[in-house]
C-alpha cells in the first residue's frame, strides 16, 4: 500500500470519530482530484466543484457510517461519479443545448502561453490531445490510474467493472499512446 | 500541480501485463504522459480554501438547523388491532422521547433586551435580535448553547462544562461572566468575546487544539477568515457592555454594522442606498439616544449623506 492510501485510511478513521481537522486535511488532499474527475463527465468546472463539495458534505453527514475496511478513496470517486450521472440525467437538455464541449480545451491551455512553444509544453499538450482521443472508458481508467493514483481494485470499484478489465483498458490506452508518441517522434 | 504525487514508473499491477522487453518503453510512455497533468483543469490553493470554507458553512448550517423529521409512513392495508395498539404505544414513546430532543429556541424581539434564566441559575442578558438554542434537558445532559447575536453571560458552576457555539467558534467556560458579540450577517461575521470575571476558552469549532484563554478585562476576536483567535487584549469593559444600559458605543465601526445595530435596537428597517459608504468607519458615543432619528441625523451629517422616512423605517442616500 502506498503512503497516500495509508494517510487516507488514518484520516478516514479520525473522520468517523468526528475529527474536523482530519476532514479538512482530506478535503485539501482529494478535492482537486475529485473536481478533475467530475470535469471528465461534465466538461464544466463550476458544476464539478459543486458536486465535489456536495460529496464532502455527504461524507461528513455519514461519517459515523464510514466502512473503514473499504477504500474511502474509491468511495468518494464513486459518489462523485453517481452525482455526475444523476446531474447529466436530470439536465440532459441543458447539456445538449449549450455546447459545453468547447469550453474545456481553451480552459486547459491556460497554463502559460509564452512558454507554449517549449518542447515540454508542446509534448504536454500533445499527450493531453492523445489522452482525450482515447475511448471514454479507457480514458477514465487511465486518468484515475495515472493522475489520481487509484490502484486497479479502487478503479474497478469506481467504474463497476472487474480489475482485469481495468488492466485491459489501461494497457490498451498505453499501447495507443505509445503508437501516437512513436509517430510523433518519426515526424520530428 | 504536484508532479511527484504519483510514481513516474508503472505501478506493479500494470507492469505485470507487459513482457520484460516492453516494460522500459511502457515506463517511458507512462512517465511522459504525466506531462498532460499540467494541462488538466487547475484548482488553485485559493480555490481549495474557498471551497472548504463553503463546505464548513454548509455543515455548520446543517448542524444548527437539522432537517425536519420526515412525515411518518402511512399504515395501509389490514393490520391486526393489537399491532395497531402496539404501534400507537411505540409511537407515543418515540414522540415523548423526541419531544425532549427538540431544543428550546429563544429569540429576543427587535427593540427589546431580555434576561433569560436557565435552570442551573445561570443568566443570559441578550440584546435585541439575539437567538439562543439549547436542549430541553439543560443542564442535565449538557450545557451547550447555539448562539447568534450579542449577550452578557453569568454562568454558575456545574459538573457539565458550559459551551457556546457561535458562527463557527466555540467558547468554553466553567463559572464566570463574559460578553459575546457574534452576528452572522455582519461583515466578517466576527465573534468577539470579552471577559469580566473568571476564565473563558475560545477556539474555532473545527480546531480545538490551541484555545485562547481570556482573563478578566480582556477581549479576543475570531472570524472565519482567521486560522486562530486574536491574542487577548485589554478593552474598555464599559464600552463593550454599553448595550446593557441602552447606550451606544461605536469604535471605528463600519457604517453597515452600525445601521444593523440601529435596526435591531429600534425595530426599524434601514435601507442603505449609498453602497460606497457602507464600509466607512465611524466613532460615536450616545449615553442617552433620544430617538433613531437623532442618531441618523448625526451619521448623515458626518458622512455627507441624507435620509428619508419610509413606511417601515428609513432610507439613506447620497
Amino acid at each position: 500500500m502506498n503512503q497516500e492510501s495509508e494517510l487516507i485510511n488514518v484520516l478516514a478513521e479520525k473522520i468517523s470519530q468526528s475529527d474536523r481537522q482530519a476532514f479538512d486535511e482530506l478535503f485539501r488532499l482529494m478535492y482537486p482530484g475529485l473536481v478533475r474527475y467530475a470535469v471528465l463527465y461534465l466538461k464544466e468546472k463550476q458544476i464539478a466543484c459543486d458536486i465535489a463539495q456536495d460529496t464532502f458534505i455527504t461524507l461528513w453527514k455519514q461519517r459515523t457510517n464510514i466502512d473503514l475496511d473499504k477504500s474511502l478513496k474509491s468511495f468518494l470517486f464513486r459518489m462523485v461519479k453517481n452525482q455526475c450521472l444523476n446531474f447529466l440525467r436530470d439536465n440532459e437538455r441543458l447539456i445538449v443545448d449549450t455546447d459545453l464541449m468547447n469550453i474545456t480545451p481553451a480552459d486547459r491551455q491556460g497554463a502559460d502561453l509564452s512558454e507554449y512553444h517549449t518542447h515540454e509544453n508542446r509534448l504536454a499538450n500533445l499527450f493531453r490531445e492523445w489522452i482525450d482521443s482515447l475511448p471514454e472508458r479507457q480514458k477514465e481508467a487511465f486518468e484515475l490510474s495515472r493522475f489520481e493514483g487509484l490502484n486497479h481494485h479502487e478503479i474497478a470499484d469506481v467504474m463497476e467493472i472487474s480489475a482485469k478489465t481495468v488492466n485491459n483498458h489501461i494497457v490498451t490506452a498505453l499501447q495507443q499512446l505509445r503508437a501516437c508518441y512513436e509517430a510523433y517522434q518519426n515526424n520530428e | 500541480m504536484d508532479k511527484n504525487k504519483h510514481k513516474e514508473t508503472l505501478p506493479n499491477y500494470l507492469l505485470e501485463e507487459f513482457g520484460q522487453n516492453l516494460q522500459p518503453e511502457m515506463n517511458l510512455i507512462w512517465g511522459k504522459s504525466g506531462l498532460a497533468e499540467d494541462t488538466d483543469t487547475y484548482i488553485s490553493p485559493e480555490e481549495i480554501d474557498h471551497a472548504l470554507s463553503l463546505v464548513h458553512g454548509r455543515i455548520n448550517e446543517d448542524e444548527l438547523m437539522p432537517d425536519k423529521p420526515g412525515t411518518g409512513t402511512e399504515i395501509t392495508g389490514w393490520i391486526n388491532t393489537y399491532v395497531r395498539f402496539a404501534v400507537a404505544a411505540v409511537a407515543l414513546i418515540v414522540a415523548g422521547t423526541l419531544f425532549f430532543l427538540v431544543p428550546i429556541t429563544a429569540t429576543v424581539p427587535y427593540g427589546e433586551i431580555a434576561i433569560i434564566e436557565l435552570r442551573d441559575g445561570s443568566t443570559i442578558e441578550a440584546n435585541s435580535g439575539t437567538t439562543l438554542r439549547y436542549s430541553r434537558l439543560y443542564p442535565f445532559l449538557n450545557r451547550h448553547i447555539e448562539f447568534n447575536g450579542e449577550a452578557y453571560f453569568n454562568v454558575e458552576a456545574h459538573k457539565n462544562p458550559f459551551i457556546v457555539n457561535t458562527n463557527g467558534a466555540t467558547v468554553e467556560v466553567t463559572g464566570t461572566q463574559f460578553n459575546i458579540r457574534s452576528w452572522r450577517d455582519e461583515p466578517d461575521a466576527q465573534v468577539s468575546v470579552t471577559v469580566t470575571g473568571g476564565e473563558v476558552r475560545l477556539f474555532p469549532a473545527h480546531n480545538q487544539v490551541d484555545p485562547v484563554i481570556i482573563t478578566p478585562g480582556n477581549e479576543s476576536r475570531w472570524s472565519p477568515q482567521l486560522s486562530e483567535p486574536t491574542r487577548p487584549e485589554p478593552v474598555a469593559i464599559d464600552d463593550v457592555l454599553a448595550w446593557r444600559e441602552q447606550r451606544f458605543v461605536f469604535r471605528e465601526q463600519p457604517l453597515i454594522s452600525i445601521l444593523m445595530e440601529l435596526e435591531r435596537r429600534y425595530n426599524v428597517t434601514i435601507e442603505m442606498a449609498a453602497p460606497e459608504a457602507e464600509q466607512s468607519a465611524l466613532t460615536a458615543y450616545y449615553s442617552q439616544p433620544t430617538s433613531v432619528e437623532s442618531v441618523l441625523d448625526d451619521i448623515c451629517t458626518v458622512k455627507g449623506l441624507r435620509y428619508t422616512q419610509t413606511t417601515t423605517g428609513f432610507r439613506i442616500f447620497n
